[in-house]
Parts: structure tokens; sequence; C-alpha cells
């Protein structure tokens, strides 16, 4: 019923492992992946924060179950993903047009698109999970 | 879908966030349960009956 439903401290104990491990694994070895110091800052980042944010909220779904993720949240946040998958494909379409016309003559490197994608699926994923929360 | 759960949780003197604990999901559910914007799965449902003491099809009525 909830995205912890399943979860046991045996689980959580080894999740947390693995999850720490593989940020150890990012700040030994990162420099080795020959990304740039911003690729490698930006991964152990993430993996950092995602690391911390299942800490807390497994602590506390460990300890009172559906008390932060339920199965309404888990349905807000499929609809969320679904509306911001959609938003990059139109997103996608869009740039592909509009990149391709002569008329319009717009240059955009690989990297401000990829940047792009990135950003727009990001808000658009909160901005419906935010109206779908108020909403639902 | 409409449903009893705000009459039922007045009549077993429950609040909204006793609810939600006993049933395993945060009170904000119980809230939009109550208001008819969200339906329950079927787990939910069987757990709201269990803590109500009705079955599932004297809480939730289909419409229409």
């Amino acid at each position: 019923m909830t995205a912890f439903g399943k979860f046991t401290a045996r689980t959580y104990a080894l999740t947390n492992a693995i999850l720490g491990l593989l940020f150890a694994n990012v700040l030994v070895f990162g420099s080795s992946l020959r990304m740039g110091a911003a690729f490698t800052a930006g991964l152990s980042t993430g993996i950092g924060v995602g690391w911390a944010i299942f800490a807390i909220a497994g602590f506390i779904a460990l300890r009172r179950p559906g008390a932060t993720i339920d199965e309404r949240a888990i349905e807000i946040s499929r609809r969320a993903g679904a509306f911001a998958f959609l938003v990059l494909l139109l997103l996608a379409a869009a740039l592909g047009i509009l990149l391709r016309s002569e008329a319009l003559d717009i240059q955009m490197s690989a990297e401000r698109c990829a940047m792009l994608f990135m950003n727009a699926g990001l808000v658009a994923w909160l901005g419906a999970f935010l109206v779908g929360y108020r909403r639902m | 879908m409409k449903n009893d759960v705000r009459l039922l949780r007045t009549i077993a003197a429950l609040t909204q966030e006793e609810l939600a604990m006993k049933v395993g999901v945060t009170r904000q559910t119980i809230i939009s349960i109550e208001g008819g914007r969200y339906d329950p799965s079927l787990e939910l449902a069987l757990r709201l009956g269990r803590i109500l003491g009705k079955p599932i099809e004297s809480i939730f009525h289909l419409e229409g």
C-alpha cells in the first residue's frame, strides 16, 4: 500500500549500505571518470542527497508506515511523471522543428539542449506534483 | 464514487489523524477520501472497513 510497504529494518540497512558504497565510490574514483569537475561534483551531490532523503524517509517509514509516502502520494507522483514525460516529448518535437528551421536560424549546443531537457522535466514534474497534491 | 467515511469516522469518535494512523496513510489522504477527491485502493478500503466496522460496500457507493 505504501512505497515502503514491504520495507523491513534489514532492507533499510542493506539499501543504506549500497547507497553509501555508491557515494564513497564516486568520491574516491570520481576524478577518474574524465568527465570534468562539475560533472563529478553533480554526480556525487546527487547520490549524496538521494541517500540522505532515502535515509530520512526510510527511517520515518519504518517507525510509522504510511506517514511519509502513502498510496495517494505515489499516485500523484505517477501522474506527475506521466505529465512530465509528455512535456518532454512535446519539447523534443518542438525543438526538432525549431532547430532545423532555416527561417528562424536558432543555434543551440548539445549541452544547452540537455540542460533545457533536464530542467524542463524537473519543473514539469514538480509543478504537476504540486498541483496534483493540492487538487487530489 | 461517494463514501460515508466522514460519517462513520465521526460515529467511531476518531479524528482524521487517528484514522490515518490506524490505516497507515497520511491525514491528507483521509481528507481527500472524505472529500471525494481520491478513491482509495482496495487494500486501503478494506483497512478502512475493518477500522470503521463496516464492509466496504456500505462505506463506498457508486454514483448514478
